[in-house]
């Protein structure tokens, strides 16, 4: 399917002309959670090319700044009874001969469910090791801003009040980064190495 | 919709506004698309509690819903909720 779709470009690739009129009503999910920290504003993260996950970073009651991960807070998770009638459901087909009826709506809902999320729960966990602002003692944060940069893993965020807090967040981790502690110097003098190593075996051959 | 390639509803006109009811305490949003004027999407929750802040952010097919519900339950203090809404 995948395949199909980059290889054989499909339309939805190549399209250029885009209307709101002509676009459908789209498949909603919505879900609801408690959250253990209460929120004065929130703010989605950004990405250049929009393929790193988004996470909610708030800014909290008492002026610190949070982030939640996206598969923590997506709709997406599944609830219990979603799954066992996603599985009836491929029982279903499995059995079915000759050609599947159409999907309705409900139908519709439980393919946007995923299970590459936690199965759903009513409270969104806290994790204290997702505090952004750490144990910095903030003054009356009002407003919480996002901005992608060029790096694709990520995001800078700009809490403004009475303190302004910046920070470099990685909603996914750093995939396209260079880890902190990369030996270059081990890389580059392992490529000398090689090149000598080479040259010097031409010369032993010759 | 494909088997296992779900896109994303993604729209740049779209823009929400919500309402408050201060008789009944209930907070309706509204999902619109800027060009058509068609509401899109349009939701109610009920028990706010008034007075709390109440935050939305649209971003591409995200709609994320901050605000503090009040318990039926006497004496129950108000619990943060977000509600978040994707469009597929």
């Amino acid at each position: 399917m995948l395949k199909d779709f980059y290889i054989n470009k499909a339309e939805r690739l190549i399209q250029k002309k885009f209307s709101s009129f002509e676009l459908e009503s789209p498949v909603v999910i919505q879900e609801s959670y408690l959250l253990t920290v209460d929120v004065k504003k929130i703010a989605l993260t950004q990405s250049t090319r929009h393929v790193t996950s988004k996470m909610l970073v708030v800014i909290t009651a008492n002026d610190q700044v949070y982030s939640i991960e996206n598969a923590f807070y997506t709709a997406r998770r599944q609830h219990k009874s979603e799954a066992e009638a996603i599985k009836q459901r491929e029982l279903d087909e499995a059995t079915t001969l000759g050609p599947l009826k159409e999907k309705n709506e409900t139908e519709k809902l439980l393919d946007v469910k995923s299970t590459l999320f936690p199965a759903y729960d009513g409270v969104i966990p806290q994790k204290n090791t997702r505090f952004i602002s750490h144990d910095l003692h903030l003054v009356d944060l009002k407003a919480i801003y996002t901005m992608a940069t060029r790096l694709e893993s990520t995001t800078s965020v700009l809490a403004i009040g009475h303190d302004i807090f910046g920070a470099r967040i990685n909603p996914e981790g750093n995939f396209d980064r260079l880890h902190e502690n990369f030996d270059a110097k081990f890389l580059f003098g392992s490529i000398i190495f090689l090149i000598i190593a080479v040259q010097a075996a031409q010369i032993y051959v010759k | 919709m494909g088997d296992n390639l779900i896109y994303k509803y993604l729209d740049t006109n779209l823009f929400s506004i919500s309402t408050y009811n201060s008789d009944s305490n209930t907070l309706t949003v509204y999902i619109i698309n800027g060009v058509s004027g068609k509401i899109v999407y349009k939701f109610q929750e009920s028990n706010v509690t008034p007075g709390e802040p109440i935050d939305m952010y649209l971003s591409e097919n995200y709609f994320v819903l901050t605000f503090k519900r009040s318990s039926s339950s006497y004496g129950a203090l108000p619990q943060q909720e977000i509600s978040v809404t994707e469009f597929f």
